[in-house]
């Protein structure tokens, strides 16, 4: 009997720790099982390119990201393909690269240039791609690169001709386009051509671009465009390298081609033959001459790719809001407090990514729009927290887990424009103010977003109970208030940091800027509020939905000015973005609106 | 007794807090609509519009979704002139009404002189403030700075070393038809035309364009024809100003000029010989002297590694200043500006394959202001803040 009631009161919790748990193990897995295949031997090389030094899969997650929207290729019959080793195929055996399809097109008129049909096919791969090259770069050159606003399809056809570009930058990394036999022979004939020239001058001839010979002319054309890689694979003597560069400046002095070069041929030739063994064992000679000390943390870089520590946290927050509602409906007493820890347990891994994100890049937590919304939900979730450790009712969960959820999901689809640590631009470059003014306007933008969605839980809430008692609508009035005097304590002091750091750099306190005009919205909206309360205007009721209205406010000066394309700010108009702004802003009108339609009622008793 | 009454009632009414709340409203709508408008008319022209004006209507955009119908439907709001006062008088009157020795709400009050000096700081930069700047070579020095978005009409007496005197007039002070006389010269100068933006080209009066009746200088060597038209209404995009002028010489044409502030960086200056005397006339960018001379040493642009993303900027300058005896080297950099003289210079841009580089100039007696508002506006709002989580804590308890 005994034995019973244990497993009555463990069992269910056991069953919701062990599902997340199994939800948690991503993170532990590149830990616990160490891979010592050549792609993760490459994958955690070290490399260079777009100014940082960072590991090789990182590079290959980024531009496949970019390409594709996704960090893997699935192509039929053969699975899932990691992005590394994507990009091995581009760099080492092109022929198998450009068969996979890593371009994603979803403009039905470029689909229709194809002969294709919306929807019958998303991802292309470069082959796929080929008898269209010239029309593509014939209609995207035909775009006024000034042009304010473009069509949908001039943005699609302008992104896939940049996508292509790189692709083909990439694939040249270490053996140019149009290259008969392989790539130690193209090295070989390189280097004959170089010394022959050489061998000429040293006979008294002067050697110009003229009386170079045709064949050394086409070799060193083909090496500058190889140097148009963005990626700089090889580290000699303390410098980064590109391939072409590394060819044309090292061959005349030694002679011969260079052994780190050779190396890459022999991993071409490996990759193309297949023969597994010798690639594994130059991918190890490779890796060994990238430098061991960088000042930088490609390995925690490296850890971090392969973890996914937000996407973790994201599938939590749902399985939080999962055990919160399933409380509510069936037993709060069996799931609210499992949810609560599971919550906090997210929270922790959350607060982790970001401090995993510092250590990565050097800078304070918030660099960017993506790391923005990353920063918005961990603040929007610490809060709740205090709150729901107050009042265990799981209303505070599930705010938590709701703008959690919502703000990594964003995140997430923010990512795909490419590399989320990048370099901090000369004027943004100052850890100082990143890290107080974009810090506290991050704790604004989640401490509004934290009111409005508890104003959505209260009217939920109290639509799913059928009403709501007399001491769950006061909490939910206090803890309203309060997270709308943190959102104005935090949205006026950044607001006011920010001006001070304009006034620092440009010379102006505040310039009507679209993003600054936004942030003084909210701090204008959370002051109404106050008063508003104060005067007796509203009571809890309006102050549920004026906070409600927060989230249309805090969405505009987070996205909204961002789109315009005017002032200082602007990071250019994103079109699926901004249907999903308009897509929020709907929604929050719709439930004001059923809210009043439908008013919460509410009771004096506890009701159960 | 009977005399207070109205008194009272205007103070509680225009010290409500209801009052306040409207007004807060408006001034969200405000700077909603007007952010909306800057991507019609830009930053500048919607911050006049908008910030710096009594009243204001704003119509839906023609281009946006559903424009044809809804362009109709007019939103007047009250300008930033009229929320900005009323604010402020609310605030006074409020705390006429509501003040109270409590330590609880000495915080309120610390915020709100804090809003009521960033109110005023606000009105303090918008009237006094200037914008200049100064472009520099490498090597080069300057005493001077140009205006952003104001031009002049000058004479220079002309010498052998350069300008022996210079005579400026605004641009915006100069009216068709009138007649300058400047003090050091003996002559006068008549307006005859005066175009806030022009259009410009070869060929003389066609298509619209005329030349205006110059009979001298660069308008006729290349039979340039002029149009009026409107402004580019753009922040980055400079107005062409324009104007015909006509030196006169005892009530003696000397002759008709076309001046206009694209010309300074394109040809040599305009001039004419008055009693054997050179002068060279024409419309600039607002020249503005200072007591010291700026000269650029060094600029450098650092990249990251195998990039073009910027990393830094920053200017290696002298600045000698003869009366005060100061000649020192200092560097200008992003997000470090050097304050002198009641000016600051801040690294904005740079040109020649980084040869040279640009300062903007700010002149703000009133910078310092919104640093104490803030200051105590943050104070307040954290003593405010401490209050309401103690309280609202102790309300979750019970």
């Amino acid at each position: 009997m005994k034995w019973k009631t244990a497993m009555k009161k463990w069992l269910p919790a056991t069953i919701m720790w062990l599902l997340a748990v199994i939800l948690i193990w991503p993170m532990f897995k590149p830990l616990m099982r160490p891979d010592n295949s050549a792609e993760a031997v490459l994958g955690q090389m070290v490399v260079q390119s777009g100014g940082r030094v960072k590991p090789f899969d990182s590079v290959a997650r980024e531009y496949l990201l970019i390409f594709r929207g996704k960090q893997s290729v699935s192509i039929k019959g053969e699975g899932r393909i990691p992005a590394r080793e994507w990009l091995i195929e581009v760099i080492f055996n092109r022929m198998r690269a450009d068969e996979m399809p890593v371009f994603r097109i979803d403009n039905p008129d470029i689909l229709g240039m194809f002969g294709l049909e919306a929807g019958t096919k998303k991802y292309f791969s470069y082959k796929d791609l080929d008898p269209y090259l010239f029309k593509i770069q014939e209609q995207a050159r035909k775009i006024d690169p000034n042009s304010k606003s473009r069509t949908p399809y001039e943005g699609a056809i302008n992104r896939i001709y940049g996508n292509l570009v790189q692709y083909q930058q990439l694939t040249q990394t270490v053996y140019p386009l149009r290259m008969p036999g392989t790539v130690q022979g193209f090295y070989d004939n390189v280097a004959a051509s170089i010394m022959e020239a050489a061998a000429k001058m040293q006979s008294g001839e002067a050697m110009t671009q003229e009386n170079a010979s045709p064949r050394l002319q086409m070799y060193m054309q083909q090496l500058r465009e190889m140097s148009n890689s963005p990626l700089f694979l090889l580290h000699v003597d303390g410098d980064w390298k590109k391939t072409g560069d590394y060819l044309t400046e090292e061959i005349p002095a030694a002679g011969k081609v260079p052994e780190p070069a050779t190396l890459l041929a022999k991993l071409a030739q490996a990759r193309q033959t297949g023969n597994e063994t010798d690639f594994l064992f130059n991918a190890q000679q490779l890796a060994s001459l990238a430098p061991t000390e960088t000042g930088e943390h490609p390995a925690t870089e490296y850890y971090f790719a392969q973890a996914q520590p937000f996407i973790v946290s994201l599938s939590l927050y749902v399985l939080v809001m999962l055990l919160v509602f399933v409380g509510w409906l069936f037993s709060p007493k069996m799931f609210l407090p499992t949810a609560y820890w599971i919550l906090l347990a997210t929270f922790i891994l959350h607060t982790y990514g970001l401090a995993l994100r510092v250590i990565i890049t050097g800078y304070a937590p918030v660099t960017n729009l993506y790391s923005s919304a990353v920063a918005v939900g961990w603040v929007a979730s610490g809060l709740s927290l205090v709150f729901e450790h107050f009042q265990k009712k799981g209303l505070g969960s599930l705010a938590a887990a709701t703008i959690g959820f919502l703000t990594l999901l964003v995140a997430h689809h923010l990512s795909d424009s490419g590399d989320t640590m990048e370099k901090m631009r000369a004027v943004l470059n100052s850890n100082f103010w990143l890290t107080t003014h974009v810090i506290t306007i991050t704790m604004g933008y989640g401490a509004t977003f934290l009111a409005g969605f508890l104003g959505i839980i209260y009217i939920v809430y109290g639509w799913l109970k059928g009403s709501v008692d007399k001491d769950t609508h006061k909490t939910f009035h206090w803890i309203l208030y309060g997270a709308i005097c943190f959102a104005l304590l935090f949205s006026f002091v950044g607001t006011v940091l920010g001006g001070i750091w304009a006034d620092q750099s440009w010379g102006r306190f505040w310039g009507w800027d679209p993003k600054e005009n936004g942030a003084l919205m909210i701090v204008l909206w959370t002051a109404m509020i106050l008063h508003a309360l104060r005067s007796g205007m509203v009571k809890t009721r309006g102050l549920v939905n004026l906070s409600i209205v927060g989230n249309v406010i805090t969405a505009w000066s987070w996205f909204g000015t961002n789109m315009l394309g005017v002032g200082l700010h602007s990071y250019g108009f994103m079109n699926s973005a901004f249907f999903w702004l308009v897509v929020f802003w709907l929604s929050q009108f719709a439930i004001i609106l059923l809210e009043w339609l439908f008013p919460v009622k509410v009771t004096k008793a506890e009701t159960t | 007794m009977q005399k207070s009454v109205p008194l009272k009632e205007v103070i509680k009414g225009l010290g409500s807090l209801r009052l306040t709340v409207f007004l807060l409203g408006f001034s969200l709508l405000l700077v909603f609509f007007g952010t909306l408008d800057q991507v019609r008319i830009g930053i500048r022209e919607a911050q006049k519009l908008y910030f710096e004006s009594l009243f204001v209507v704003w119509h839906y955009p023609e281009m946006w979704t559903g424009g044809q119908i809804l362009k109709w439907i007019p939103i007047p709001l009250p300008g930033g002139y009229v929320i900005g006062p009323m604010l402020a008088l609310n605030l006074f009157f409020g705390h006429l009404r509501y003040w109270r020795p409590k330590w609880t709400i000495v915080g309120i009050s610390l915020i709100h002189v804090g809003i009521i000096m960033l109110l005023v700081g606000q009105l303090v930069t918008n009237i006094l403030a200037k914008e200049d700047y100064m472009w520099l070579d490498e090597g080069a020095s300057a005493n001077f700075v140009e205006s952003f978005h104001d031009d002049e009409l000058y004479i220079a007496k002309k010498g052998e070393g350069g300008n022996l005197g210079v005579y400026s007039v605004p641009y915006k002070d100069l009216d068709r038809g009138d007649v300058i006389d400047p003090p050091p010269f003996p002559f006068e100068i008549k307006v005859e035309e005066v175009f806030g933006n022009a259009e410009i080209t070869q060929g003389g009066a066609a298509d619209g364009r005329s030349t205006y009746g110059v009979n001298r200088g660069i308008g006729v060597q290349f039979n340039l024809g002029v149009r009026g038209i409107g402004s580019f209404h753009s922040d980055s995009q400079r107005d062409i100003r324009t104007a015909v002028v006509e030196v006169l010489e005892n009530g003696n044409s000397l002759g008709k000029w076309l001046v206009s502030n694209v010309f300074p960086e394109r040809f040599p200056e305009q001039e004419f010989t008055v009693d054997g005397t050179r002068y060279g006339i024409g419309l600039r960018f607002k020249k503005t002297y200072l007591p010291f001379t700026l000269t650029l040493l060094d600029f450098r642009h650092d990249r990251y590694p195998g990039t073009n993303i910027p990393s830094n900027f920053a200017s290696k300058v002298r600045l000698v200043h003869e009366q005060a005896n100061i000649d020192k080297e200092l560097m200008i950099f992003m997000n470090n500006p050097l304050r002198y003289e009641g000016m600051t210079f801040y690294q904005a841009s740079f040109a020649k394959q980084d040869q040279a580089s640009m300062f903007q100039v700010v002149r703000n007696p009133g910078w310092l202001i919104p640093y104490i508002a803030c200051t105590l506006v943050s104070l307040g709002l954290l003593w405010q803040f401490c209050v309401a989580a103690v309280r609202t804590v102790g309300r979750l308890h019970s």
